[in-house]
């Protein structure tokens, strides 16, 4: 649909002129499926802009979406499902399931969209208890949403009981007596002492000074030793370099703790 | 007294913005329906307007990811999008609005100084100095002058995009220009002397 009408010819030279100049500033878009995969998981509350470096909070809620999903596609069939999208399990599958199932190499999400994974965690201990599962799929079905936290175990006579609210519940493992109450800097030095390289290489991926300091605010989750969210701090809580280095940490692994989480900034010098 | 006029070639374009607008508010549908891939050509059409006017505000090294979010956050609450034949105008106001929120956490916490990163070529530089002359010129000008400029769009395509009247696009463009070139020329001619 082009009108060059709208220009006369000096117009169109200097449109063109300035065109040319401002040309290093065209880009093209970033993959399609990106946009995609980040909408569908996305944790942030309603509301809010999805950060893609919030990965900690994400990472568990797909952990367990990857669960549910795994689980629903053995027990039953397939939900009216619109389309699919292929998901590899990120390491914290671990954070849902104490004993590992088999998972497979590739698991396909097919939770019925949208459904709001925000506060979502399902805990299943057990795979015998498929049916409470699939009863509880059905109604997340229902409600398009589940904001609750269920836990399935057995109790002393083999029978399944749930638990309230996820806001009111605590693990079984945050209630464990013989963990830490917290972590110790030694903790959090050695958790993060495997990252630091792959931390550092972000500073020459982005072009940072040597002396760059990038500080990165982590909530982690007491019960899994897991990161909740990761976000880089200012000066670099909008650029490329602060989100590199805080996806980086948002992977480290700390030892489980009693408290139910725990904040702190950490900087990692490039 | 009836006046013939050969209007073929305005029937064409405004059926090319009518059957794209079809296609739109199908696409649309479809993804309120859950089917968020319906999205994609979406994507692909209105990447470039979001570009351009996160682009008019924003630092050139964040504009990819606010871009990116205004995609994510538009996917998120396209149920809330009431007229689906105003996506466009929907979208550029979302671009906007979180152009305007990046800005505005910037300035809390960090110096105004844009920061150059090592290694910019000399003409990225010549064109980031030009950017930074349209970001000068009033709010009006500056997103319509991106668009064609930058983006390459034409007059019609950012009316149509944007959801401005094509007369204020025109408008625009004609005021914009000639301030940027007044600016551009004073900027040489400090240099020159």
């Amino acid at each position: 649909m082009r009108d060059e009408s709208w220009w006369d010819d000096e117009e169109t030279e200097h449109v063109a002129a300035l065109q040319r100049v401002l040309m290093p500033l065209r880009e093209g878009p970033r993959p399609w499926g990106d946009v995609l995969a980040q909408a569908r998981v996305g944790v942030v509350p309603r509301g809010r802009v999805a950060r893609p470096w919030a990965i900690g909070g994400a990472t568990a809620a797909v952990a367990a979406a990857l669960v549910v999903g795994w689980l629903w596609g053995r027990v039953s069939a397939p939900v009216a499902e619109p389309s699919v999208v292929p998901i590899d399990p990120p390491p914290a599958c671990e954070l849902a399931v104490t004993e590992p199932l088999p998972a497979p190499a590739v698991v396909h999400l097919a939770l019925p969209i949208p459904v709001d994974v925000t506060d979502v965690a399902v805990l299943v201990q057990n795979e015998k208890h498929h049916s409470d599962l699939v009863k509880l799929l059905q109604n997340l079905e229902r409600n398009k949403t589940l904001k609750a936290l269920v836990e399935i175990e057995p109790d002393e006579h083999g029978k399944v009981r749930r638990r309230g609210s996820a806001a009111k519940q605590q693990p079984n493992a945050a209630r464990d007596e013989e963990l830490p109450l917290t972590l110790t800097t030694g903790d959090i030095k050695r958790a993060i002492e495997p990252l630091r390289a792959e931390a550092k290489a972000c500073g020459a991926e982005h072009g940072a000074a040597a002396d760059t300091s990038v500080r990165v605010k982590l909530r982690i989750i007491g019960a899994t030793g897991l990161v909740e969210s990761a976000y880089p701090q200012s000066p670099h809580d909008t650029g490329s370099l602060g989100r590199c280095v805080a996806d980086v940490l948002a992977k480290a692994r700390f030892p489980r703790f009693q408290k139910p989480g725990l904040g702190l900034v950490y900087p990692i010098r490039m | 007294m009836t006046r013939s006029v050969d209007t073929s070639e305005m029937r064409g374009d405004a059926d090319l913005g009518l059957d794209r607008l079809a296609d739109e508010i199908v696409a649309v549908r479809a993804v309120q329906a859950g089917d968020l891939a319906a999205f994609a050509p979406l994507y692909a059409a209105y990447w470039s307007t979001v570009h351009g006017i996160v682009l008019s505000r924003a630092r050139a090294p964040e504009v990819a990811d606010i871009v990116q979010d205004v995609f994510v956050t538009a996917l998120q609450r396209i149920a809330e999008l009431r007229d689906p034949a105003a996506l466009g105008p929907w979208l550029a106001t979302m671009a906007r609005r979180a152009t305007i929120d990046a800005v505005r956490r910037r300035r809390t916490t960090t110096p105004v100084e844009e920061p150059m990163r090592v290694g910019t070529s000399p003409p990225r530089l010549e064109a980031l100095a030009v950017l930074a002359a349209i970001r000068e010129l009033p709010e009006a000008y500056r997103e319509t002058l991106v668009l064609r400029l930058v983006e390459d769009m034409t007059g019609p395509e950012i009316a149509l995009r944007t959801g401005m009247t094509p007369g204020s696009v025109r408008v625009n463009l004609h005021r914009g220009m000639k301030l940027l070139r007044a600016r551009l020329g004073a900027d040489d001619g400090g240099r020159d002397a």
